[in-house]
Protein backbone atom coordinates (compact mmCIF):
# COMPACT_ATOMS: atom_id res chain seq x y z
CA UNK A 1 0.00 0.00 0.00
CA UNK A 2 1.07 3.32 -0.74
CA UNK A 3 1.29 5.56 1.99
CA UNK A 4 1.67 9.70 1.89
CA UNK A 5 0.88 11.83 5.06
CA UNK A 6 -1.42 9.21 6.63
CA UNK A 7 -3.60 8.29 3.66
CA UNK A 8 -3.11 4.88 2.44
CA UNK A 9 -3.84 3.98 -1.26
CA UNK A 10 -4.10 0.97 -3.12
CA UNK A 11 -4.60 0.01 -6.32
CA UNK A 12 -7.97 -1.97 -7.39
CA UNK A 13 -8.69 -4.70 -9.89
CA UNK A 14 -6.94 -3.34 -13.46
CA UNK A 15 -10.18 -3.58 -15.15
CA UNK A 16 -11.60 -1.10 -13.69
CA UNK A 17 -8.49 1.63 -13.38
CA UNK A 18 -9.38 2.68 -9.86
CA UNK A 19 -7.59 3.33 -6.73
CA UNK A 20 -8.69 3.20 -3.59
CA UNK A 21 -7.56 5.57 -0.77
CA UNK A 22 -8.32 6.16 3.13
CA UNK A 23 -7.70 8.54 5.81
CA UNK A 24 -8.48 8.09 9.54
CA UNK A 25 -9.91 10.97 11.66
CA UNK A 26 -10.49 10.95 15.59
CA UNK A 27 -12.04 13.48 17.37
CA UNK A 28 -14.37 15.04 14.52
CA UNK A 29 -16.46 17.76 15.66
CA UNK A 30 -18.63 18.33 12.70
CA UNK A 31 -19.55 14.70 11.87
CA UNK A 32 -23.21 15.83 11.12
CA UNK A 33 -21.74 18.31 8.65
CA UNK A 34 -19.78 16.10 6.98
CA UNK A 35 -22.91 13.23 6.86
CA UNK A 36 -25.10 15.69 4.93
CA UNK A 37 -22.75 16.45 2.56
CA UNK A 38 -21.94 12.74 1.64
CA UNK A 39 -25.33 11.95 1.35
CA UNK A 40 -26.13 14.98 -0.75
CA UNK A 41 -23.53 14.11 -2.82
CA UNK A 42 -21.62 17.47 -1.93
CA UNK A 43 -18.92 15.35 -0.79
CA UNK A 44 -17.98 12.45 -3.24
CA UNK A 45 -16.52 9.29 -0.34
CA UNK A 46 -17.96 6.52 1.97
CA UNK A 47 -17.52 7.66 5.54
CA UNK A 48 -17.09 4.65 7.66
CA UNK A 49 -18.02 3.38 11.24
CA UNK A 50 -13.49 2.45 11.87
CA UNK A 51 -15.27 0.40 14.78
CA UNK A 52 -16.05 -1.97 12.79
CA UNK A 53 -12.84 -1.68 10.11
CA UNK A 54 -10.11 -4.59 11.67
CA UNK A 55 -7.79 -3.41 8.87
CA UNK A 56 -7.46 -0.80 5.86
CA UNK A 57 -7.55 -4.24 3.47
CA UNK A 58 -10.91 -5.17 4.80
CA UNK A 59 -12.09 -2.03 2.96
CA UNK A 60 -10.24 -2.11 -0.19
CA UNK A 61 -11.65 -5.66 -0.79
CA UNK A 62 -15.21 -4.18 -0.40
CA UNK A 63 -13.74 -1.22 -2.64
CA UNK A 64 -12.53 -3.74 -4.95
CA UNK A 65 -15.86 -5.17 -5.26
CA UNK A 66 -17.63 -1.94 -5.92
CA UNK A 67 -15.40 -1.01 -8.72
CA UNK A 68 -15.93 -4.44 -10.08
CA UNK A 69 -19.51 -4.06 -9.91
CA UNK A 70 -19.82 -0.45 -11.20
CA UNK A 71 -17.08 -1.73 -14.60
CA UNK A 72 -19.61 -4.46 -15.27
CA UNK A 73 -23.22 -2.45 -14.19
CA UNK A 74 -23.98 -4.74 -11.46
CA UNK A 75 -24.10 -2.41 -8.37
CA UNK A 76 -26.93 -2.77 -6.54
CA UNK A 77 -26.97 0.32 -4.83
CA UNK A 78 -26.93 3.82 -6.28
CA UNK A 79 -23.35 4.66 -5.94
CA UNK A 80 -20.18 3.42 -5.72
CA UNK A 81 -19.73 5.09 -2.04
CA UNK A 82 -22.83 3.59 -1.25
CA UNK A 83 -21.40 0.13 -2.41
CA UNK A 84 -18.55 0.33 -0.63
CA UNK A 85 -20.41 0.62 2.34
CA UNK A 86 -23.02 -2.08 1.67
CA UNK A 87 -20.10 -4.53 0.56
CA UNK A 88 -18.43 -4.53 3.93
CA UNK A 89 -21.55 -5.98 4.96
CA UNK A 90 -22.61 -9.56 4.91
CA UNK A 91 -26.52 -8.88 5.34
CA UNK A 92 -28.44 -8.15 1.99
CA UNK A 93 -30.18 -5.43 3.44
CA UNK A 94 -29.20 -2.40 2.05
CA UNK A 95 -30.25 0.32 4.86
CA UNK A 96 -29.78 -1.44 7.32
CA UNK A 97 -25.97 -2.39 6.06
CA UNK A 98 -25.38 1.28 5.41
CA UNK A 99 -27.07 2.70 8.74
CA UNK A 100 -24.36 -0.19 10.50
CA UNK A 101 -21.15 0.42 8.45
CA UNK A 102 -22.04 4.29 8.04
CA UNK A 103 -21.21 7.04 10.59
CA UNK A 104 -23.75 8.36 13.03
CA UNK A 105 -23.90 12.30 13.85
CA UNK A 106 -22.44 12.40 17.40
CA UNK A 107 -19.42 9.61 16.05
CA UNK A 108 -15.96 11.57 16.61
CA UNK A 109 -14.25 8.85 14.68
CA UNK A 110 -14.51 8.08 11.07
CA UNK A 111 -12.90 6.70 8.36
CA UNK A 112 -12.55 8.04 4.96
CA UNK A 113 -12.96 6.25 1.35
CA UNK A 114 -12.73 7.34 -2.08
CA UNK A 115 -12.21 6.07 -5.08
CA UNK A 116 -10.08 7.51 -8.09
CA UNK A 117 -8.42 7.30 -10.86
CA UNK A 118 -4.33 7.29 -10.67
CA UNK A 119 -3.03 10.46 -8.78
CA UNK A 120 -6.70 11.89 -8.97
CA UNK A 121 -7.67 11.60 -5.51
CA UNK A 122 -9.85 14.29 -4.11
CA UNK A 123 -9.01 13.43 -0.20
CA UNK A 124 -7.19 17.07 0.28
CA UNK A 125 -10.19 18.65 -0.72
CA UNK A 126 -12.00 16.46 1.50
CA UNK A 127 -9.17 16.75 4.54
CA UNK A 128 -9.94 20.52 4.82
CA UNK A 129 -13.51 19.95 5.16
CA UNK A 130 -13.55 17.48 8.28
CA UNK A 131 -12.66 19.18 11.72
CA UNK A 132 -10.93 16.90 13.43
CA UNK A 133 -6.98 15.26 13.60
CA UNK A 134 -5.60 12.67 10.89
CA UNK A 135 -4.27 9.84 12.47
CA UNK A 136 -2.29 6.81 11.05
CA UNK A 137 -4.11 3.65 9.47
CA UNK A 138 -2.80 2.04 11.66
CA UNK A 139 -4.82 3.40 15.09
CA UNK A 140 -7.77 1.29 13.21
CA UNK A 141 -6.21 -2.03 15.59
CA UNK A 142 -6.48 0.70 18.96
CA UNK A 143 -10.32 1.86 17.88
CA UNK A 144 -12.04 -1.54 16.15
CA UNK A 145 -14.13 -3.86 18.01
CA UNK A 146 -13.25 -6.88 18.11
CA UNK A 147 -16.11 -8.54 19.53
CA UNK A 148 -18.51 -6.48 17.84
CA UNK A 149 -16.59 -7.11 14.57
CA UNK A 150 -16.56 -11.02 15.52
CA UNK A 151 -20.33 -10.90 16.04
CA UNK A 152 -20.83 -8.97 13.21
CA UNK A 153 -19.24 -10.97 10.61
CA UNK A 154 -20.61 -14.28 12.68
CA UNK A 155 -16.87 -15.80 13.39
CA UNK A 156 -17.08 -18.72 15.80
CA UNK A 157 -13.85 -19.40 17.58
CA UNK A 158 -13.40 -22.61 16.06
CA UNK A 159 -12.57 -19.80 12.61
CA UNK A 160 -10.30 -17.89 14.63
CA UNK A 161 -8.10 -21.39 15.41
CA UNK A 162 -6.95 -21.44 11.75
CA UNK A 163 -7.20 -18.07 10.11
CA UNK A 164 -6.76 -14.79 11.46
CA UNK A 165 -10.24 -12.50 12.08
CA UNK A 166 -8.87 -9.98 9.04
CA UNK A 167 -9.18 -13.17 6.51
CA UNK A 168 -12.19 -14.56 8.13
CA UNK A 169 -13.59 -11.00 7.15
CA UNK A 170 -12.72 -10.45 3.76
CA UNK A 171 -13.60 -13.96 2.96
CA UNK A 172 -17.02 -12.82 3.32
CA UNK A 173 -17.23 -9.68 1.97
CA UNK A 174 -15.77 -11.48 -1.26
CA UNK A 175 -18.83 -13.87 -1.39
CA UNK A 176 -21.22 -12.16 1.22
CA UNK A 177 -23.58 -12.08 -2.34
CA UNK A 178 -24.26 -15.86 -2.46
CA UNK A 179 -22.82 -16.83 1.10
CA UNK A 180 -25.40 -16.79 3.92
CA UNK A 181 -24.18 -17.52 7.76
CA UNK B 1 -14.76 -9.49 -21.46
CA UNK B 2 -11.79 -10.82 -20.20
CA UNK B 3 -8.61 -9.05 -19.23
CA UNK B 4 -4.99 -10.63 -19.15
CA UNK B 5 -4.04 -10.70 -15.33
CA UNK B 6 -1.48 -8.08 -16.17
CA UNK B 7 1.75 -8.92 -14.03
CA UNK B 8 0.88 -12.92 -13.18
CA UNK B 9 2.39 -15.30 -14.08
CA UNK B 10 1.19 -19.33 -15.57
CA UNK B 11 1.32 -21.43 -12.89
CA UNK B 12 -0.30 -24.57 -14.58
CA UNK B 13 -2.74 -25.25 -17.20
CA UNK B 14 -5.14 -28.30 -16.32
CA UNK B 15 -8.80 -29.57 -18.34
CA UNK B 16 -10.86 -27.37 -16.38
CA UNK B 17 -8.83 -23.78 -16.33
CA UNK B 18 -5.75 -21.81 -15.77
CA UNK B 19 -4.23 -21.00 -12.93
CA UNK B 20 -1.91 -17.73 -12.37
CA UNK B 21 0.29 -16.57 -9.56
CA UNK B 22 1.22 -12.66 -9.03
CA UNK B 23 -0.31 -9.70 -6.83
CA UNK B 24 -3.24 -8.35 -6.30
CA UNK B 25 -5.04 -5.78 -4.08
CA UNK B 26 -1.28 -5.81 -2.37
CA UNK B 27 -0.76 -9.63 -1.60
CA UNK B 28 0.41 -12.53 -3.10
CA UNK B 29 -2.78 -14.06 -4.93
CA UNK B 30 -3.26 -17.09 -6.68
CA UNK B 31 -6.19 -16.70 -9.41
CA UNK B 32 -7.95 -19.63 -10.46
CA UNK B 33 -9.31 -19.12 -13.81
CA UNK B 34 -12.23 -21.25 -15.70
CA UNK B 35 -12.60 -21.83 -19.28
CA UNK B 36 -15.24 -21.08 -21.52
CA UNK B 37 -16.02 -24.26 -22.95
CA UNK B 38 -17.14 -23.97 -26.40
CA UNK B 39 -19.08 -26.98 -27.08
CA UNK B 40 -21.95 -25.78 -24.97
CA UNK B 41 -24.16 -23.11 -25.25
CA UNK B 42 -23.33 -19.58 -24.37
CA UNK B 43 -25.98 -19.16 -21.56
CA UNK B 44 -25.89 -22.64 -20.65
CA UNK B 45 -21.95 -22.45 -19.81
CA UNK B 46 -22.02 -19.17 -18.10
CA UNK B 47 -24.54 -20.58 -16.03
CA UNK B 48 -22.95 -23.96 -14.83
CA UNK B 49 -19.40 -21.81 -14.47
CA UNK B 50 -20.92 -19.71 -12.24
CA UNK B 51 -22.39 -22.28 -9.68
CA UNK B 52 -19.10 -23.94 -9.99
CA UNK B 53 -17.30 -21.02 -9.03
CA UNK B 54 -19.91 -20.50 -5.96
CA UNK B 55 -19.67 -23.62 -4.95
CA UNK B 56 -15.75 -23.66 -4.55
CA UNK B 57 -16.12 -20.02 -3.29
CA UNK B 58 -18.76 -21.40 -0.47
CA UNK B 59 -16.91 -24.33 0.41
CA UNK B 60 -13.75 -22.51 1.28
CA UNK B 61 -15.50 -20.01 3.44
CA UNK B 62 -17.28 -22.93 4.84
CA UNK B 63 -14.27 -24.63 5.70
CA UNK B 64 -13.05 -21.75 7.71
CA UNK B 65 -16.16 -21.69 9.45
CA UNK B 66 -15.71 -25.56 9.98
CA UNK B 67 -11.96 -24.72 11.51
CA UNK B 68 -10.24 -26.15 8.19
CA UNK B 69 -7.74 -23.91 6.91
CA UNK B 70 -8.28 -22.93 3.10
CA UNK B 71 -6.86 -19.79 1.27
CA UNK B 72 -8.26 -16.40 2.04
CA UNK B 73 -10.96 -15.36 -0.75
CA UNK B 74 -10.02 -12.04 -2.23
CA UNK B 75 -12.18 -11.73 -4.76
CA UNK B 76 -15.17 -13.59 -7.11
CA UNK B 77 -15.34 -12.22 -10.34
CA UNK B 78 -18.10 -14.65 -12.33
CA UNK B 79 -17.60 -12.17 -15.38
CA UNK B 80 -13.97 -13.50 -16.23
CA UNK B 81 -14.73 -16.54 -14.47
CA UNK B 82 -11.45 -16.55 -12.08
CA UNK B 83 -11.18 -16.73 -8.46
CA UNK B 84 -8.16 -14.70 -6.26
CA UNK B 85 -7.48 -16.48 -3.20
CA UNK B 86 -4.56 -15.78 -0.85
CA UNK B 87 -1.25 -17.59 -2.25
CA UNK B 88 -0.08 -19.73 0.62
CA UNK B 89 3.87 -18.76 0.48
CA UNK B 90 6.20 -21.48 1.12
CA UNK B 91 3.88 -24.34 0.48
CA UNK B 92 3.98 -27.38 -1.33
CA UNK B 93 1.42 -30.16 -1.86
CA UNK B 94 0.99 -33.08 0.34
CA UNK B 95 1.85 -35.04 -2.79
CA UNK B 96 5.39 -33.15 -2.53
CA UNK B 97 5.93 -33.60 0.89
CA UNK B 98 5.61 -37.51 1.02
CA UNK B 99 7.85 -37.96 -2.35
CA UNK B 100 10.74 -35.49 -0.51
CA UNK B 101 10.24 -36.50 2.77
CA UNK B 102 11.24 -40.34 1.28
CA UNK B 103 14.44 -38.90 -0.62
CA UNK B 104 17.83 -40.62 1.55
CA UNK B 105 15.93 -42.08 4.34
CA UNK B 106 14.48 -45.19 5.82
CA UNK B 107 11.24 -46.07 5.68
CA UNK B 108 11.40 -45.56 9.23
CA UNK B 109 12.91 -41.99 8.77
CA UNK B 110 10.37 -41.34 6.42
CA UNK B 111 7.01 -42.17 8.52
CA UNK B 112 8.40 -40.05 11.71
CA UNK B 113 7.92 -37.52 9.42
CA UNK B 114 5.16 -38.33 7.48
CA UNK B 115 3.22 -39.32 10.68
CA UNK B 116 1.81 -36.40 11.97
CA UNK B 117 0.89 -35.32 8.85
CA UNK B 118 -1.11 -38.15 8.35
CA UNK B 119 -2.59 -37.06 11.92
CA UNK B 120 -3.33 -33.88 10.71
CA UNK B 121 -4.92 -35.20 7.45
CA UNK B 122 -7.47 -37.12 9.21
CA UNK B 123 -8.17 -34.14 11.69
CA UNK B 124 -9.04 -31.74 9.01
CA UNK B 125 -11.30 -34.44 7.10
CA UNK B 126 -12.94 -35.11 10.13
CA UNK B 127 -13.71 -31.28 10.78
CA UNK B 128 -14.75 -30.97 7.04
CA UNK B 129 -17.01 -33.82 6.82
CA UNK B 130 -18.59 -32.88 10.54
CA UNK B 131 -20.11 -29.82 8.99
CA UNK B 132 -21.56 -31.55 6.02
CA UNK B 133 -18.87 -30.56 3.42
CA UNK B 134 -18.16 -32.77 0.93
CA UNK B 135 -14.47 -32.45 -1.07
CA UNK B 136 -14.95 -34.53 -3.60
CA UNK B 137 -11.59 -34.52 -5.09
CA UNK B 138 -9.23 -35.47 -1.75
CA UNK B 139 -6.05 -36.06 -3.62
CA UNK B 140 -2.73 -35.28 -1.91
CA UNK B 141 -2.38 -32.63 -4.44
CA UNK B 142 -5.20 -30.56 -2.90
CA UNK B 143 -3.86 -30.25 0.40
CA UNK B 144 -0.88 -27.46 1.14
CA UNK B 145 1.55 -28.69 3.43
CA UNK B 146 3.63 -26.05 5.29
CA UNK B 147 4.89 -24.72 8.75
CA UNK B 148 3.73 -21.51 10.94
CA UNK B 149 6.59 -19.51 12.09
CA UNK B 150 6.71 -21.52 15.58
CA UNK B 151 7.58 -25.03 13.42
CA UNK B 152 4.20 -25.86 13.36
CA UNK B 153 2.66 -28.35 10.71
CA UNK B 154 -0.40 -26.01 8.82
CA UNK B 155 -2.30 -27.78 6.18
CA UNK B 156 -4.18 -25.70 3.51
CA UNK B 157 -7.04 -27.06 1.89
CA UNK B 158 -7.72 -26.25 -1.75
CA UNK B 159 -9.43 -27.13 -4.97
CA UNK B 160 -12.89 -27.21 -3.97
CA UNK B 161 -14.19 -27.14 -7.77
CA UNK B 162 -16.07 -29.90 -6.75
CA UNK B 163 -17.58 -29.64 -3.62
CA UNK B 164 -21.09 -29.95 -2.31
CA UNK B 165 -22.77 -29.51 1.31
CA UNK B 166 -24.41 -32.90 1.79
CA UNK B 167 -25.11 -34.92 4.84
CA UNK B 168 -24.43 -37.93 2.88
CA UNK B 169 -22.74 -40.99 4.60
CA UNK B 170 -21.64 -42.17 1.13
CA UNK B 171 -20.42 -39.34 -0.49
CA UNK B 172 -17.82 -38.62 2.73
CA UNK B 173 -17.51 -42.39 1.89
CA UNK B 174 -16.30 -41.47 -0.95
CA UNK B 175 -13.96 -38.94 -0.14
CA UNK B 176 -12.22 -40.86 2.74
CA UNK B 177 -11.45 -43.73 -0.33
CA UNK B 178 -10.69 -41.07 -3.42
CA UNK B 179 -8.24 -39.99 -0.19
CA UNK B 180 -6.61 -43.61 0.18
CA UNK B 181 -6.23 -44.60 -3.67
CA UNK B 182 -4.41 -40.63 -3.80
CA UNK B 183 -2.36 -42.02 -0.76
CA UNK B 184 -1.65 -45.70 -2.28
CA UNK B 185 -0.42 -44.05 -5.63
CA UNK B 186 1.88 -41.54 -3.90
CA UNK B 187 3.53 -43.50 -1.44
CA UNK B 188 4.18 -46.99 -0.70
CA UNK B 189 3.82 -46.58 2.72
CA UNK B 190 0.56 -45.42 2.69
CA UNK B 191 -0.92 -48.54 4.15
CA UNK B 192 0.59 -47.46 7.06
CA UNK B 193 -0.43 -43.85 7.10
CA UNK B 194 -4.03 -44.58 6.61
CA UNK B 195 -4.93 -45.95 10.00
CA UNK B 196 -3.56 -42.77 11.25
CA UNK B 197 -5.42 -40.65 9.10
CA UNK B 198 -9.07 -42.98 10.03
CA UNK B 199 -7.53 -42.57 13.98
CA UNK B 200 -7.52 -38.48 13.57
CA UNK B 201 -10.88 -38.91 11.51
CA UNK B 202 -12.93 -40.67 14.02
CA UNK B 203 -11.98 -38.03 16.66
CA UNK B 204 -12.64 -35.15 14.96
CA UNK B 205 -16.23 -36.16 13.33
CA UNK B 206 -17.16 -38.87 16.48
CA UNK B 207 -20.89 -38.89 15.73
CA UNK B 208 -20.69 -40.43 12.52
CA UNK B 209 -17.35 -42.00 11.96
CA UNK B 210 -19.29 -45.14 12.43
CA UNK B 211 -22.06 -45.15 9.53
CA UNK B 212 -18.90 -43.04 7.38
CA UNK B 213 -16.13 -45.77 7.84
CA UNK B 214 -18.97 -48.66 7.14
CA UNK B 215 -19.72 -46.56 3.98
CA UNK B 216 -16.10 -46.20 3.21
CA UNK B 217 -15.44 -50.11 3.67
CA UNK B 218 -18.37 -50.63 1.33
CA UNK B 219 -17.10 -48.36 -1.53
CA UNK B 220 -13.36 -49.58 -1.04
CA UNK B 221 -14.76 -53.53 -1.21
CA UNK B 222 -16.77 -52.18 -4.60
CA UNK B 223 -13.65 -50.58 -6.24
CA UNK B 224 -11.85 -53.76 -5.60
CA UNK B 225 -14.18 -55.69 -7.10
CA UNK B 226 -14.05 -53.31 -9.97
CA UNK B 227 -10.28 -53.37 -10.28
CA UNK B 228 -10.16 -57.10 -9.99
CA UNK B 229 -12.96 -57.35 -12.84
CA UNK B 230 -11.43 -55.04 -15.10
N1 LIG C 1 -3.91 -20.87 -2.91
C1 LIG C 1 -2.85 -21.54 -3.37
N2 LIG C 1 -1.61 -21.31 -2.85
C2 LIG C 1 -0.53 -21.99 -3.31
N3 LIG C 1 -0.59 -22.91 -4.29
C3 LIG C 1 -1.79 -23.18 -4.86
C4 LIG C 1 -2.97 -22.51 -4.42
N4 LIG C 1 -4.01 -22.97 -5.14
C5 LIG C 1 -3.51 -23.87 -5.99
N5 LIG C 1 -2.17 -24.02 -5.83
C6 LIG C 1 -1.27 -24.93 -6.58
O1 LIG C 1 -1.84 -25.15 -7.87
C7 LIG C 1 -2.20 -26.52 -8.05
C8 LIG C 1 -3.51 -26.64 -8.79
O2 LIG C 1 -4.55 -25.95 -8.11
P1 LIG C 1 -6.00 -26.61 -7.92
O3 LIG C 1 -6.88 -25.63 -7.24
O4 LIG C 1 -5.83 -27.94 -7.27
O5 LIG C 1 -6.49 -26.73 -9.43
P2 LIG C 1 -6.78 -28.01 -10.37
O6 LIG C 1 -8.26 -28.08 -10.47
O7 LIG C 1 -6.12 -27.66 -11.67
O8 LIG C 1 -6.19 -29.22 -9.70
C9 LIG C 1 -2.25 -27.10 -6.63
O9 LIG C 1 -1.99 -28.49 -6.62
C10 LIG C 1 -1.17 -26.30 -5.92
O10 LIG C 1 0.10 -26.83 -6.20
MG1 LIG D 1 -6.12 -29.90 -7.78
Amino acid sequence: MGEVTNIVTEKLDPTSGLYVSMALFRNVKNSKVIKDKVVSGALQCSIIKPSLIAHPFQVVVAANKAAASQVFGSMVTKSIYTELLFNLSISKNISQSLMKFGINESDQDILVATIHAEDASNMSEIMVQVEGQVVPLTDLQNICDFNLLRKSYKISEDELKVTSLLDSIVSRIATSDFVSH
Amino acid sequence: MSSELEGFEMMKQGAEGRLFRGAYLGKPTVVKERFKKMYRHPDLDEHLTKDRIKAEARAIVRSKAAGVRTPCLYHVDFNQRRLYMEDIVGSVTVKKFIKDSLIGCSDEEAMVKIKPVAYEIGSIIGRLHAHHIIHGDLTTSNILYSLSESSKIVLTLIDFGLSHIDNSAEDKGVDLYVLERALLSTHSNADKMFPIILQAYKKANSQESKTILAKFEEVRARGRKRTMVG
